[in-house]
């Protein structure tokens, strides 16, 4: 008999949970009366073909869709920074970052400021020179805090789906007046993909919970996707770096797949969905975009407003691991 | 040491002190309150400075001051548990003698009851029903120290801790964890990578090697080094090849000359390289990077074992 690790996890989860537990049946996973979904949701697709060109107006382009007023609000901006990668296909590219933080100041917003946790290794400095992020962020006196070493306050979970009770959030991300995750769009050999939503691990404290941010993976990384994006009492805003994504063994060891799109949007469910459409798979599919789908926002493409260029247009197939070919739009 | 090294290393103490934190240690960044982490290393770098003696008390006292009762310490006020920045201050207040060692004492005892998570039965037999290609590389029966209570063991806490272990072995005499520190050195052979260094703890996902780092790798074989070994060696080659490389960083070049200067070779290039970092970008305020250099420099002698 031949198991898979995701079979293995899923099987080793149960039955801790069920110990735990007692084997009584389990109790909901959310309150409803907790949370309130909209009716529909607005997500743009932007097309922006590479990055050399100007990025700051698609971005403003994208901004002015949405009612998020950045004036006078202080705007941390949260990409996915991971490994330094030459190609520039792991991280979010920093001219993404760089036009996202001149768009904002341009409406006016009082600060922005760029943060990350990064989940593998501790060395800002290396991943921040390497990849040429530092020289922007001194060039445009944009400030950066490491979230894994910033002050930190508990948080009880408002969602269920893992046992943790509690986690700790840093000061900068609970002080800001709008987050924005910046993902890039890329497959994940976990979790099928990593977007805007699974973007939020980086922010859970590595000098609380170490490097990896294996507390999060022992609870289950699907869960502790949807229950980081239930209980973060911030507003948020995402903005998908899909101009080159990744595709197949993501999110650090995939290949490099040109998409040339900018994805934005308030809904961080109906975001990702939208994402995974673009990249031929079918969000209902994707647990945690399902469960998020349940109470978090909208993951139905008729509950979606599509803005810009229409997703199908743009639609690319993104390869998978062969684990994940159940996942593809059919 | 260099005059330009002299100055560089009064220059780090000096903006050390500056970015005191309000509460007396010394945070992860100008502006951020003192940490455990930050402020032992800190301690360290001050104490290779006779005229800092006072500056030194003071952080000694905030660490001792912070000490949970169990015997561990929490990386900030307001985190609930002991945590891995234990064996950096045992290691910081095992050289200070008096109260201070009694502390390092307690802290060893709890770093001792301290266990990455083991598998369950179920887990581990279903382990072994996965594919060879679906499992990660590494043993998990092999029990270090983990980052945060009930998780797994990884290398740079369980590299910590067993170099703050072989530090006591002296004052623990009998009680000294000998399988603990086994067990240990076991744990970092087995998440060796291929090209010889370490990097968090994984050496292949899905049948895919992973690389090293340098600043882990050198954390590894700071533990490892009254271990001299083939694979020991093949470690230092890594790193060595590592820190080559143009692309690096403070905390990388300073925990590299660490290593090679607690390994006898001559650090003075590497220094070059850190100071010339230095100006460049500062290390970009980061404390522990600071202290670390600020070591490099002066005082790499408090990490090698006697």
């Amino acid at each position: 008999m031949k198991t898979t690790r995701r079979e293995f996890l899923e099987a080793a989860a149960i039955t801790a949970l069920g110990v735990a537990a007692g084997c009584r049946s389990d109790p909901p996973k959310f309150d409803p009366r907790a949370f309130r979904r909209e009716e529909r949701s607005r997500v743009a697709v932007i097309e922006a073909a590479k990055y050399e060109t100007d990025l700051v107006d698609p971005i403003l382009r994208g901004l002015r869709e949405f009612d998020i007023a950045p004036r006078g609000r202080r705007i941390v901006l949260k990409p996915n920074i991971v490994e330094f990668d030459p190609a520039g296909v792991i991280n979010t590219h920093p001219r993404v970052i760089e036009a996202s933080a001149e768009a904002f100041l341009r409406l006016d917003a009082s600060e922005v400021i760029v943060a990350e946790g990064p989940g593998h290794r501790r060395d800002n400095e290396y991943l921040l020179s390497a990849s040429g992020m530092a020289d922007i962020l001194k060039e445009r006196r944009v400030r950066y805090v490491d979230l894994n070493f910033d002050a930190v306050r508990a948080l009880p979970l408002r969602s269920r789906y893992t046992p943790l009770k509690q986690l700790y959030f840093p000061r900068t991300v609970l002080d800001a007046d709008l987050l924005v995750s910046m993902p890039k769009l890329k497959t994940h050999h976990w979790v099928g993909v990593t977007l805007s939503m699974k973007n939020l691990f980086g922010i859970i404290p590595s000098s609380i919970y170490g490097w990896p941010k294996n507390v999060l993976h022992w609870a289950g990384i699907e869960n502790s996707i949807v229950d980081i994006n239930s209980t973060l009492p911030v507003s948020r805003f995402a903005l998908v770096d899909g101009i080159i994504g990744m595709e197949g063994n993501g999110p650090i060891q995939g290949d490099a797949k040109a998409a040339g799109v900018l994805v934005m949007g308030a809904d961080f469910a109906a975001v990702d969905a939208t994402c995974a459409r673009l990249m031929r798979l079918d969000p209902t599919k994707i647990e945690y975009l399902a469960w998020a789908g349940e109470f978090l926002g909208n993951i139905d493409e008729n509950r979606i407003d599509q803005i810009g260029v229409a997703p199908s247009i743009v639609q690319r197939e993104f390869k998978v691991l062969p684990q994940f070919d159940r996942l593809r739009i059919v | 040491m260099v005059a330009s090294h002299s100055t560089a290393a009064t220059e780090w103490i000096d903006r050390l002190l500056q970015s005191r934190a309000a509460d007396g240690g010394f945070g992860a960044a100008p502006g951020q309150p003192g940490n455990s982490e930050s402020t032992a290393l800190t301690l360290m770098a001050l104490r290779a400075h006779p005229d800092r003696a006072a500056d030194a008390d003071r952080a000694r006292d905030w660490l001792v001051q912070r000490q949970r009762d169990d015997g561990s310490w929490a990386l900030l006020e307001g985190a609930e548990d002991g945590s891995w920045v234990t064996p950096w201050a045992i290691l910081a207040l095992q050289a200070e003698g008096g109260a201070s060692f009694d502390a390092a004492k307690r802290g060893v005892d709890w770093l001792v009851r301290r266990e990455g998570r083991r598998l369950g039965l179920v887990a581990r037999v279903m382990f072994q029903l996965l594919p060879a290609e679906e499992r990660t590389s590494l043993d998990p029966q092999l029990v270090g120290w983990p980052w945060h209570d009930g998780s797994f063991s990884w290398v740079e806490p369980t590299s910590v801790s067993v170099l703050a272990l072989k530090h006591m072995r002296g004052a623990l005499a009998d009680r000294f964890p000998a399988e603990r520190v086994e067990q240990g050195e076991l744990l970092l052979y087995d998440r060796q990578c291929d090209d010889g260094g370490w990097n968090y703890g994984n050496r292949a996902v899905l049948g895919e090697e992973l690389h090293a780092y340098p600043d882990v790798t050198a954390i590894a074989l700071l533990a490892l080094q009254d271990r001299p070994s083939e694979r020991t060696a093949k470690g230092i080659k890594s790193l060595e090849q590592m820190l080559a490389s143009d692309e690096s960083s403070g905390l990388a070049l300073a925990l590299g000359c660490l290593c090679r200067s607690v390994y006898g070779g001559d650090a003075t290039a590497l220094r070059e390289r850190l100071l010339a970092r230095y100006r460049r970008t500062g290390f970009l305020g980061e404390m522990r990077t600071l202290a670390l250099a600020s070591l490099a420099f002066n005082g790499a002698e408090k990490l090698k074992l006697s």
